[in-house]
């Protein structure tokens, strides 16, 4: 992970301390992180930062996280982004919701940190090998 | 007989005509004929005789062998007729025969007998029969004619020629005595024959069989001796007709009820006749006598009398009929059942009693009657006289001739319209109360109550339910002809029920009592009607009777049960209203668990939620904390990201015990368990105090605050921290619910002797509807997740119940959807005068300064944590880690208080109480219990130890505060 070709991961929650954290530790751990408090902002800082990996609260007022998946999705055509989905639910009809909005993977709080890095590091991985092997 | 006994001929009239003449007499041709051609063939030379009358005339022109009387004739009937023939000496001793109806009744028979009949026979004739009697009588005739003959012509020839001839005739003739005798013997009567003493001369086979005498012994003995006879009654001897015989020389019969005594003892009811034997110059020879026994017959009398009894007693209605359904016979019990009297109906046809609407019935059950066919408890309908209709259960039985024939039925009819009716209403009740014991919700539970009363017990069944707006719903309707359905429909459109109607729902709602009105009238109706199209549709209804039933929940009614018959259903009784009430009152009570039910589950589905919720919201601050921990982990050395991860931890932690605070104290206010340490306190200052506290956070939320609270003081009785609570939970949910930019503000009144303190903002607002379901616990889990706003939903829940604690009540004003809302407390001002006690200085009275505390408690982390925060407030604490520890620590320190666990190793908390307080240095101390345990008897136990109060762990430290300074307060 050099400093060029650092992986880029947005972390949206409602909850500051939540987004201020992660990013935090992700960027200790060597990710580009950014942070943004509700949805609207999220879409917004992804115009320029184009993440390529999303860790999104799921319930946040004025947008859910599953609208703002679908919504940066749409945004970034063609773009390859990761999406975690964050949430304090771990019922069927979340599950149901994040899938249908075309989340990776579901989390639920509270994270583990080390399980949140490990699993941010194995996605990041698996996708630059992937981008490897079409630029190959 | 005499004739026949003696033998004798008398020549009186010497017949012109060769062939021995019959005179048949009877009033109907048609029987005349029918008996000529039963006789054509036998060369006799028939006479007829249309009436009693010309029988008389024709009997002195010939000599008859025989004479056919009919009895029933109109004029001179058979008996008169034959008295006069008896009379004419030309006829004395011609035989006659009577020809009598099926029917006859036994006392007709025995007077033939007694005018002197020798026999009769039956109508309908048996030709065989018929032939046989006429042949015999023929034959005597004939051999009297031919003794006369020969007595001529011994006249005539030569006596001495002829007088051996005579013997042989002689011979002959008494060999036709002989026989004479043994047909006499062979008569299934039994006949005994007298001389002119009375003595026995003759008794037959049958006469000796009934009377146990042997001919041979009983000839030459009295007839008393032979035949004695007593009355069944009195059992007093009768008069033996015989000597009645020989004085007076008549015919006589014996009365009813005589019993013959025969030899061995053996008692039988007889019937005889006994009559003279004359001679052939007309003195009497002696007497003949012919009886017979008629226990046979009169037990088949008393039988026949016996059901005719019971037909005419039994309850059910019995009633004859022949197969074309022509009604032969009629009971009291059928007069009683259908209304019409036996003369009314015997004779009519069935279908009378039947409906139209049943055309088929009768000749369907007659169809299986011909077959032979018994037809059990066939329940149908049928009409009275009167028009009313009913249920009856029918037993048909055909009904058979001596051949076998089938030529008519019994049919046995029970009124079953009660029992039916028990039946249906039964099954409606039993059907009602298990739809209403199903727990459904209420509209579905009316319905089906509805639908069951249709059609057995109602033709409509209408529920109409008394709604939260004071209006009338229509929540079931049931109705068995859809076509008047719709005639309902448009009725209860067009017309709903007056309120101000003196009759009918709104006057049961009003009265809670039932209303029953068994027969509906036209002019009902039009007094009820408030117009013509009005009259013309409820006409159209065409009710017949109406009940109306409250439906009442505890003791309030709270709708109505309709139920409407039409005009040609049933009638209600007040049997029917009992049984509608009945039910009413099994449908409040479904109801009323129906909603328990319904609040059941919308609490344990709110409890769900909320324990969703809950789980989300304790998640929540768990993230970032342990975010934090691992960036102290990873960078613990650069005191920027210490100092981020700790403030991090600080501000999750606090979210987590607010959150932990306001379930606690949700749940203490639901259950009664929060205590107010009441005080007199200035409101206007402790709103200053509070709000000034949280400004910042108003001021962080991009909110401008406004603050307006009078100058003075506004004195109320309260419990201070209790009522900052309440300032800084109103204070805090404007600002959650206003979005940046806006306004909250907070301001204090006086009204009246309340103190009104209002807290406004200009956020999200609130729809009406929502508003009065706010102040429940867990209600923000109902709202959109979107607009939740990270807690519990129970800050209002606690305003509330600390308000009302306070004799005060809260209230919520929003005009709708960010329109912004504001919530006013209003709470009674103190009016009690003396301003001298006005401390509302929380620090001052909530702390412990100087105080000395012990505290014993084997939990290392419970007992550190506890003396940090007791510490904090103030106190001097020790620490003892067991139960002698402790009291030996407090016997040293001589605490102002201890707080004590009662699980503790060595000694229980319970037993360091009574220690402590048997001891004279510690007896004084302020005694606290915590325990882990805190029920009821958990708390009467710490009392009878001897502790102050118990508190349950972990204990609150503002309670625990509260109670070491001022222990007194708890009672």
């Amino acid at each position: 992970m050099d400093g060029l070709n650092r992986p880029r991961v947005l972390c949206v929650d409602d909850n500051r301390d939540i987004a201020d954290s992660e990013a935090e530790l992700l960027r200790i751990v060597g990710f580009d992180a950014r942070v943004s408090y509700d949805g609207p902002t999220a879409l917004a800082l992804a115009r320029e930062f184009l993440p390529d990996v999303c860790l999104l609260d799921f319930n946040m007022p004025a947008m859910d996280g599953d609208e703002l998946a679908v919504r940066l999705r749409r945004q970034s055509p063609g773009r390859r982004i990761l999406f975690i989905a964050l949430t304090a639910m771990g019922d069927s009809e979340s599950r149901h919701r994040t899938n249908a909005a075309g989340f990776h993977i579901h989390l639920t709080k509270p994270v583990d940190p080390d399980a949140l890095l490990r699993i941010v590091r194995e996605l990041w991985s698996g996708l630059s090998a992937d981008s490897c092997r079409s630029k190959s | 007989m005499a004739g026949i006994l003696g033998g004798q001929p008398s020549p009186q009239h010497p017949s012109e005509c060769l062939e021995p003449a019959v005179l048949l007499v009877d009033d109907q041709p048609a029987n005349l004929l029918a008996l000529r051609a039963i006789l054509a063939d036998l060369g006799l030379n028939l006479v007829e005789a249309r009436s009693g009358e010309e029988a008389l005339d024709r009997v002195p022109a010939t000599e008859f062998a025989v004479i056919l009387l009919d009895v029933n004739m109109p004029g001179l009937d058979g008996f008169e007729t034959a008295r006069l023939i008896r009379k004419r000496d030309e006829s004395r001793r011609t035989p006659i025969i009577f020809l009598t109806a099926f029917d006859s009744e036994r006392a007709q028979v025995e007077q033939a007998y007694s005018l002197g009949a020798v026999d009769y026979l039956v109508k309908p004739l048996l030709p065989v029969i018929v032939r046989a009697k006429v042949i015999g009588f023929v034959d005597l005739f004939e051999k009297t004619q031919q003794v006369r003959r020969q007595a001529e012509l011994i006249r005539k020839m030569e006596r001495k020629e002829f007088e051996k001839k005579l013997d042989e005739e002689n011979a002959r003739l008494r060999e036709q005595r002989e026989w004479l005798r043994t047909t006499l013997a062979s008569i299934g009567d039994a006949v005994i024959a007298t001389d002119r003493e009375g003595r026995v001369a003759f008794l037959n086979p049958v006469a000796e069989n009934l009377t146990g005498w042997r001919a041979d012994d009983a000839v030459g003995q009295p007839l008393e001796r032979v035949f004695p006879i007593i009355n069944e009654y009195t059992r007093r001897p009768v008069e033996n007709p015989v000597a009645k015989v020989l004085r007076e020389g008549v015919i006589v019969g014996l009365a009813n009820h005589t019993i013959l005594v025969s030899r061995e003892g053996r008692e039988i009811p007889i019937d005889d006749s006994a009559a003279p034997i004359r001679t052939p110059d007309g003195e009497i020879a002696g007497v003949v006598m012919v009886f017979r026994d008629v226990s046979e017959a009169r037990r088949a009398a008393e039988i026949r009398h016996h059901l005719a009894a019971i037909v005419e007693s039994s309850d059910d209605a019995i009633i004859g009929e022949t197969l074309d359904g022509i009604i032969l016979s009629w009971n009291a019990a059928a007069e009683r059942l259908y209304g019409y009297t036996a003369a009314e109906i015997v004779g009519q046809p069935l279908s009378i009693l039947v409906p139209p609407d049943h055309p088929d019935e009768v000749p369907a059950l007659m169809e299986r009657l011909k077959r032979g066919e018994r037809v059990e408890h066939f329940e149908t309908v049928r009409v009275r006289k009167d028009g009313g209709r009913l249920t009856v259960s029918l037993t048909l039985s055909p009904i058979k001739d001596g051949g076998g024939r089938i030529v008519g039925a019994s049919k046995i009819a029970r009124d079953i319209t009660d029992a039916k009716r028990h039946e249906v209403e039964l099954r409606f009740l039993a059907g009602a109360s298990a739809a209403l014991a199903e727990l459904q919700d209420v509209p579905t539970t009316l319905q089906k109550v509805a639908a069951l009363a249709v059609p057995h017990f109602a033709d409509w069944c209408v529920v109409d339910v008394l709604g939260p707006d004071g209006r009338l719903e229509r929540v079931a309707v049931a109705h068995a002809d859809s076509a008047k359905g719709e005639v309902a429909r448009e009725l209860s459109r067009r017309y709903p029920p007056d309120p101000s109607a003196p009759r009918g729902v709104w006057n049961v709602l009003r009265t809670g009592t039932a209303e029953l009105v068994p027969e509906v009238t036209d002019a009902m109706l039009v007094e009820f009607a408030k117009d013509e199209a009005h009259l013309r549709l409820i006409r159209e209804l065409g009710v017949g009777s109406y009940l109306g039933v409250p439906l009442a929940m505890r003791g309030k009614t709270i709708g109505v049960i309709t139920f409407l018959s039409a005009k040609a259903g049933h009638r209600y009784s007040l049997n029917d209203l009992r049984l509608a009430e009945d039910l009413a009152r099994r449908a409040g009570i479904a109801i009323e668990n129906s909603r328990l039910y319904a609040d059941l589950r919308e609490a344990d589905r709110r409890k769900d939620e909320f324990l969703a919720l809950l789980g989300h919201e304790l998640r929540n601050p768990l993230t970032p904390i342990l975010n934090a921990l691992q960036i102290l982990e990873l960078r613990g050395d650069e005191p920027a990201a210490v100092r981020r991860a700790r403030a991090m931890i600080g501000r999750q932690t606090t979210q987590l015990t607010r959150l932990v605070d306001d379930l606690l104290d949700a749940s203490r206010i639901a259950r009664g368990k929060v205590r107010l340490a009441v005080e007199r306190l200035d409101l206007g200052a402790l709103v200053r105090t509070t709000v000034g506290d949280h400004w910042i956070e108003a001021e962080s939320a991009g909110l401008t605050g406004e603050i307006d609270v009078p100058p003075g003081p506004v004195w109320v009785k309260g419990d201070l921290a209790r009522l900052a609570q309440v300032i800084t939970n109103l204070w805090n949910n404007a600002i959650k619910f206003t979005p940046a930019g806006g306004r909250v503000s907070i301001r204090l009144e006086v009204d009246g002797a309340e103190a009104v303190l209002s807290v406004s903002d200009t956020g999200i607002g609130i729809e009406p509807a929502v508003i009065p379901s706010l102040f429940q616990a867990f209600h923000q889990v109902g709202a959109a997740p979107a607009r939740t706003k990270g807690g519990l939903g129970l800050g209002l829940a606690v305003v509330k119940g600390l308000v009302e604690l306070h004799g005060g009540r809260v209230e919520a004003q929003s005009a709708g959807s960010d329109r912004g809302t504001t919530f006013t407390v209003r709470v009674p001002l103190d009016r009690s005068g003396s301003s001298l006690e006005q401390s509302h200085d929380r620090k001052r009275t909530r702390t412990g300064k100087g105080q000395r505390v012990v505290i014993v408690e084997d939990g290392a982390d419970a007992a550190d944590s506890l003396r940090e925060l007791l510490e904090l407030k103030g106190f001097e604490v020790a620490v003892a880690r067991t139960g002698p520890d402790g009291v030996a620590l407090c016997r040293r320190m001589q605490p102002e208080a201890i707080v004590c666990d009662i699980g503790l190793p060595e000694m229980t908390g319970f037993e360091v109480a009574r220690t402590l307080r048997a001891d004279p240095a510690t007896a004084g101390s302020v005694l606290i219990a915590v325990s882990g345990y805190a029920q009821e008897d958990d708390r009467r136990q710490a009392q009878e130890a001897g502790f102050d109060a118990l508190l349950a762990k972990p204990a609150e430290i503002e309670e625990l505060t509260r109670l070491l300074t001022n222990p007194r307060v708890e009672s």
